[in-house]
């Protein structure tokens, strides 16, 4: 999943490219949130076995 | 100022954004919190949806024309008012994750037990990016269109379904569980607090409300809790509150003993049908409300673009907030629930009350 996400995030980014540069941070948020789901991405694709937040909350808040 | 939307069709999408919730999680949380009583629990709510209601109204009436955050950095500052904003981002980051996980837990639950969660959540991210495309007009029209024909067929399921309910489960009530209905009628206020939805699409609205258009957010309100009570009611009657609060889906439990005339059965896959509509539609919601609090936070202009890597977000973040039917209970009863309260509640009724005595109001449209 992670490649088909990578292409349409790349693709986007061509072809919005003059409306993102129009504003510096336009361009910034768009790499920002990049980043982020694909490091999220990463870490999945690492160990897909996390346990998941609410797993961790019910162990630790009882 | 050009009109977007109006307030009948916010009142639409409020309506219809909520059904699938309602449907899903509001029978089995009051039967494991209020047992068999706890179909009197839609009514308690609705004080708080009044209240909520009146909150919201009056500050669409005290600032007319202006959104939320517009609001809020009115009477708060820029600075703490995009402080707000950053910590409603993580909050509908959070409520879009859960939503989606639970789109694809009633699919796999209902229709498709052997499909990947993967699957369902690309081909609804391609169906929410055509919709954004077409623009939030489209989807607010969607669900006008669509919610008159849902409450008919829930009107003549219940008409079918009179015959089937068992008073022996719904009555006798005790006033000794008077506290334990109050207590629940959380589960339906935190849904009902989908009203607020109004004030993030304020700006998109007439900047003179009449009375009428007002009107029409009571009417919402006081629809909503009459739909939420005969909901639960006719899942307590037919299924009783011991399977209720056993079972994930109770409703869908309870459709399957409903017939029309025995010519017209099956009822159960319109009820999936309904979630998922449902489900897409607050979905479509919260990502244009997250692209809005992008925007109110980084001062952006329009930019959907940025619904591809807030896919890519959402998409993971399903994985790591929860992924089992179990662990979505857990996740929506203890925390998204409390967060909506914080959200829906706390915060409109904070900036009603700032407004009350700060008197900043905003007396005539300009």
């Amino acid at each position: 999943m992670i490649y088909i996400f990578g292409i349409t995030v790349i693709y986007t980014l061509v072809k919005q490219w003059k409306q993102l540069l129009e504003k510096k941070r336009n361009l910034i948020v768009y790499l920002m949130l990049s980043v982020i789901g694909f490091a999220l991405g990463i870490v999945y694709m690492i160990n897909p076995h996390l346990p998941s937040l609410s797993y961790f909350l019910e162990k630790h808040m009882k | 100022m050009n009109k977007e939307i109006s307030l009948r069709q916010i009142t639409f999408m409020y309506l219809f954004i909520s059904i699938s919730s309602v449907l899903r999680q509001v029978p089995q949380n009051l039967a494991n919190d209020a047992g068999r009583s706890g179909y009197l629990s839609p009514l308690w709510s609705g004080l708080a949806m009044a209240l909520l209601t009146g909150v919201v109204i009056m500050l669409l009436a005290a600032y007319p024309g202006l959104n939320i955050y517009e609001i809020m950095v009115h009477l708060l500052g820029r600075i703490l008012a995009k402080f707000i904003i950053l910590i409603y981002l993580a909050w509908l980051l959070l409520s879009i994750t859960a939503k989606v996980t639970a789109y694809n837990l009633t699919l796999q639950l209902t229709l498709m037990p052997r499909t990947k969660s993967e699957l369902f959540m690309v081909v609804l991210a391609l169906m929410v990016f055509f919709a954004l495309l077409r623009g939030i007009k489209t989807i607010f029209r969607f669900s006008e269109l669509t919610l008159s024909s849902i409450l008919i067929l829930f009107a003549i399921m219940f008409v079918c379904a009179l015959g089937r309910i068992r008073y022996d489960y719904l009555i006798p009530v005790s006033i000794t569980h008077m506290s334990k209905t109050i207590y629940a009628a959380k589960h339906v206020i935190t849904i009902g607090g989908n009203i607020v939805i109004a004030l993030f699409f304020a700006d998109k609205l007439e900047v003179a409300i009449s009375k009428a258009q007002l009107r029409k957010l009571w009417l919402g309100a006081l629809t909503f809790v009459v739909f939420t009570f005969v909901i639960v009611l006719f899942t307590f009657g037919i299924s009783g509150s011991a399977l209720t609060a056993n079972t994930p889906f109770p409703f869908y439990i309870t459709v399957k003993s409903i017939s029309f005339f025995n010519i017209f059965e099956r009822f159960e896959v319109l009820v999936t049908l309904i979630c998922l509509l449902s489900d897409f539609a607050a979905i479509c919601i919260l990502t244009v409300l997250i692209i809005r609090c992008l925007i109110w936070l980084f001062n952006l202009e329009d930019c959907l673009y940025l619904c591809v890597p807030l896919a890519v977000i959402v998409f993971y973040l399903t994985y790591y907030i929860s992924s089992t039917q179990f662990e979505f209970n857990y996740l929506y009863k203890n925390i998204v629930e409390n967060l909506n309260l914080v959200f829906e509640f706390c915060i409109p009724l904070l900036l009603a009350f700032i407004s009350l005595v700060r008197k900043k109001k905003i007396s005539k449209p300009y």
